[in-house]
């Protein structure tokens, strides 16, 4: 009750008194939780613009393509390659980026790049070409230089669940053209502003009244970054305050500068499959292959003009409407004085100048490969550090032989379909490629379709390896010099084993005959199923498996006389690793994919370097290099030469399992080694062994190579000896029978045969001769 | 006497050296394929005896014989001498890719391993070079005193 004025309660005044009071309270209460949520919210803004503002995909990088005289290169390849990694052909090459084209030579203006070993300068040079080879590099003052290489390709990433995909770039990167049609076109008062236009809402206000709907925006470049860096994309009154409020303490906060570097890299450009295009160092890779500091001004107006609604003005979909909105930004910045009309219209009468959907817009090309690089970073890295560091991963993935290979792959699949009357789309193959020596994966084909995501067989298709498996039988057998030579006759006759477990194993030759008496290199050149199996037993299955370790194989085998004929299970990638380790003369070095690792920063962090063990002697592996000459040039693989210049030493092993299943050929040259599978992926039966499916595939991929003979030098402790075949004992060149076979030295023959005569015996064949007795 | 024993033992001589037997006809060929079907697996055809169609291939030269790839030898041992060993050995994997089989690659990896005190790999290498170098020259020399100095060193 209120009291009266002399001391009586005056209830009315009172009460006004306690309201006003309250209403004071409510007010500074008010005042104080806004200015908390200021505060609040100003921490917000300020630790995340200056703190890690996204998570960076990884990047993965092909390897670089070296430029020296002697390359086996030819012109059109090299052009691919500059295609491939954006660089414009122009009339004459005067930028970073671009080339040109005459009868004989390919002028390059190369972009620098900053390698593991040091940095390459963007350098002027050209190349002259005889054939398929360059045989000519020269600086811009026509000086020769040794080499020069060019950037490598990205191809392909590691990404989190939501794919959001970005390359940084920092504004001192931009065309000056770039940013200023940005602004020209979506916030004018850009740098006068202290976040929030007034000016713009009103204008936006009046625009959208007077066309009945929402036309234009009112929004800043500020609030446009805030909504997209801060907030969702709800469109309500209080997004909008909050965006103001957070648009003008971004302000306050930071420069206008690093505001526009951080929407340049924000904003949101495009679509690829499953990944977000966003910033325009991205979407300048995305949409023209090239980097964003190369870009033209037709260009640019177009990047510009897709901020206003990438789908919309998806330049591969809607063209059109593309082309229009770039040819509005270019009257835009003409009417602003940032170009001229006559600027404006010169780019107006070009092209989009997009690349094609497939190589830019779509999804990446070589899933297989990047399978394989993911897994081997997953030893050295942790999911999330790959998926939100930003790393830049240097690969040996090769993108030439990986093209050949795909070609190649489709088309011999197709023709062995049709040849065999296999049932189209049946018939299943895989392969890889390695670089003999450096150990290094240039190319993987998971499966016949390029570019397959889906199951990579080339690393997880685990297939009885079948013959394959058998220079591992019989370099254990080499490995005892004392006890067995390429001469040693061994019976290709009927055997039974019996298992532990009371099982007999019988095995027979393909074409279910027997030969008797065989020397040894025969026996693995003509792929004897029943002299390998004898020879396995004698050298003892224990010493065949440690062999089979010893060439590079870590997983699990089982200690049965079947593994003698290739009864465990490997993918390609496995036994690649085996025959890089007979390739590479007996060392072992872990096939890498990887060669380096950068972070996003650029700092080198870590590379993969060559490394070998040796595994075999020199001498063993010499010999057994012979063998699987003999299974090319006489053996089951011998259909090969056929297509392959007869000069050009190769090795390998074919391989069929039972039934025709699975279909292998494994081998190699001096400088490359290729493994193919072919098969069907619910293990049914083929018509195919491993000379007619995969030795067909092998011999095709590597006609397109540049091979180099294999190294065949004679080691110390080896030498050569004319050999009896069917008996093991000393012959003489010129007899029929002789062979000139190597022999680690004290294990060959000491027996003459019937080849090399006693003296006596000569005068007495001359005299009957002579006399015709 | 004297006479027709002087030329007995020149016929000896001449028949020694003669085939007594049944010479291969012409000169090693490859066994034509069938047109089809090109080879049986995995049991083969026993085809003809090629003799020494599969012989030894020439030693390696002794220096780099491509100019890139002396290049990048030549880099890679400046590295070497400055002690930027890492570097070095990035520098000579560009060579090793080029040609694999200079012996001088390896003795540069196996050189800068060995300043890294991991002997165990510079051994390794070192003995990759070796089979490669030929039978003489420098780049064997000192592949060899090398892997001296390493297995003295561990």
């Amino acid at each position: 009750m209120a009291k009266t004025r002399g001391g009586e309660k005056r209830p009315g005044k009172r009460k006004g008194n306690s309201r006003w009071r309250w209403l004071t309270r409510l007010f500074w209460l008010s005042v104080v939780v806004g200015l908390l949520f200021l505060l609040a919210l100003d921490a917000v803004v300020y630790q995340k613009f200056t703190g890690k503002k996204w998570s960076l995909p990884s990047h993965v990088y092909s390897r670089t393509l070296e430029l020296y005289q002697g390359l086996p290169l030819s012109r059109e390849q090299l052009k691919w390659e500059l295609d491939s990694l954006g660089y414009r052909q122009v009339a004459a090459a005067k930028a970073p980026g671009q080339y040109s084209v005459s009868s004989r030579r390919v002028e390059i203006f190369s972009r620098g790049f900053e390698f593991w070993d040091g940095s390459e300068p963007a350098r002027l040079m050209t190349l002259t070409f005889a054939g398929n080879s360059v045989s000519g590099l020269v600086d811009a003052k026509r000086v020769e230089m040794p080499l020069a290489r060019l950037e490598p390709m990205i191809i392909g990433g590691i990404y989190p669940a939501q794919k959001e995909d970005r390359e940084l770039v920092q504004l001192g990167q931009l065309p000056p053209a770039l940013v200023e049609a940005l602004v020209a076109v979506e916030d004018q008062g850009f740098y006068s502003h202290h976040g929030v236009s007034f000016r713009g809402i009103s204008r936006a206000f009046v625009a959208n009244v007077k066309q009945g709907r929402i036309a234009q925006g009112g929004s800043t470049l500020t609030q446009q970054l805030v909504k997209n860096f801060y907030l969702d994309q709800q469109r309500t009154l209080t997004r909008k305050a909050l965006e103001a409020i957070m648009s003008v303490l971004l302000e306050i906060h930071f420069s206008k500068d690093e505001i526009l570097e951080t929407y340049f890299n924000e904003v949101y450009l495009g679509q690829a499959g499953e990944r977000s295009i966003h910033g325009f160092g991205l979407a300048s890779r995305h949409y023209f292959q090239q980097p964003v500091e190369e870009l033209e001004l037709h260009q640019i107006a177009l990047l510009a003009g897709l901020v206003k609604g990438a789908s919309y003005y998806n330049p591969w979909r809607h063209a059109d409407r593309a082309q229009q909105r770039r040819d509005l930004v270019l009257d835009v910045m003409a009417r602003q004085g940032v170009i001229s009309t006559e600027q404006a219209a010169a780019a107006q009468k070009k092209s989009l100048g997009v690349v094609s959907s497939r190589s830019g817009g779509g999804r990446w090309q070589y899933p297989a490969y990047l399978d394989l690089v993911k897994r081997q970073l997953r030893e050295d890295y942790q999911a999330s550090d790959l998926e939100t560091e930003g790393l830049r991963v240097f690969t040996n993935f090769d993108p030439q032989v990986q093209r050949k290979l795909e070609r190649r792959m489709v088309s011999r699949i197709e023709n062995l379909e049709s040849g065999y009357r296999i049932t189209a789309g049946d018939l299943q193959g895989a392969a890889v490629v390695i670089r003999v020596g450096a150990g290094e994966v240039l190319a993987i084909a998971g499966g016949r379709q390029p570019g397959y995501a889906g199951f990579n067989r080339a690393l997880d298709a685990r297939r009885p390896m079948g013959s394959t498996i058998k220079p591992a039988v019989y370099m254990t057998a080499l490995e005892q010099p004392s006890l067995y030579t390429l001469s040693s006759q061994i019976n290709d006759t009927p055997i039974s084993v019996e298992s532990e477990n009371g099982e007999v194993w019988q095995p027979r030759n393909f074409e279910r005959e027997s030969h008797g008496q065989i020397p040894l290199y025969e026996g693995l050149g003509h792929s004897y199923n029943q002299a390998t199996a004898k020879l396995g037993m004698d050298v003892g299955l224990p010493a065949i498996i440690n062999t089979v370790r010893r060439l590079g194989y870590e997983g699990s085998m089982r200690e049965l006389p079947s593994l003698m004929l290739g009864a465990v299970e490997m993918s390609p990638l496995d036994v690649a690793q085996l025959y890089h380790t007979i390739a590479a003369n007996g060392f072992y070095s872990p096939l890498r994919a990887i060669n380096s690792v950068f972070t996003a920063e650029n700092v080198p962090l870590k590379r993969y370097p060559f490394a070998a063990e040796q595994r075999f002697d020199p001498t063993v592996m010499h010999l057994i290099h012979y063998a699987l000459q003999v299974v090319l040039r006489e053996g089951t693989g011998k259909s090969a030469y056929k297509r392959l210049p007869q000069d050009l030493v190769l090795a390998g092993k074919t391989g069929t399992t039972n039934d025709q299943r699975d279909s292998w050929f494994a081998g190699f040259s001096g400088n490359y080694l290729s493994v193919v599978w072919m098969g069907r992926d619910d293990n049914g039966k083929t018509p195919l062994t491993g000379g007619t499916g995969a030795l067909q595939l092998w011999t095709d991929v590597m006609s397109e190579l540049d091979n180099r003979s294999l190294v065949f030098n004679q080691p110390e402790g080896v030498s050569y000896h004319w050999v009896e075949t069917d008996t093991g004992l000393l012959g003489r060149k010129g007899c029929a029978g002789s062979r000139y076979l190597p022999f680690i030295d004290g294990s060959e023959p000491v027996d003459k045969g019937r080849c090399v005569p006693e003296p006596l015996d000569n005068v007495v064949d001359w005299l009957k001769d002579k006399l015709g007795w | 006497m004297k006479y027709p024993l002087s030329i007995l033992l020149v016929l000896l001589f001449v028949t020694g050296c003669a085939p007594m037997m049944a010479p291969v006809s012409g000169p090693p060929s490859t066994p034509s394929a069938p047109a089809t079907l090109p080879d049986d697996e995995p049991g083969g055809v026993r085809g003809d005896v090629l003799g020494d169609v599969i012989v030894p291939s020439s030693p390696t030269p002794e220096r780099a014989s491509n100019s890139a790839v002396a290049q990048l030898v030549a880099d890679a041992w400046e590295y070497n001498r400055v002690g930027e060993y890492d570097r070095s050995n990035a520098v000579v994997e560009r060579a090793l890719r080029i040609n694999h089989t200079e012996p001088e690659i390896y003795l540069v990896m196996a050189s800068n391993y060995f300043a890294m005190a991991q002997l165990q790999l510079a051994e390794q290498l070192a003995r990759q070079g070796l089979p490669l170098a030929g039978r003489n020259g420098a780049v064997k020399r000192d592949l060899q005193r090398l892997l001296s100095q390493i297995i003295s060193a561990k």
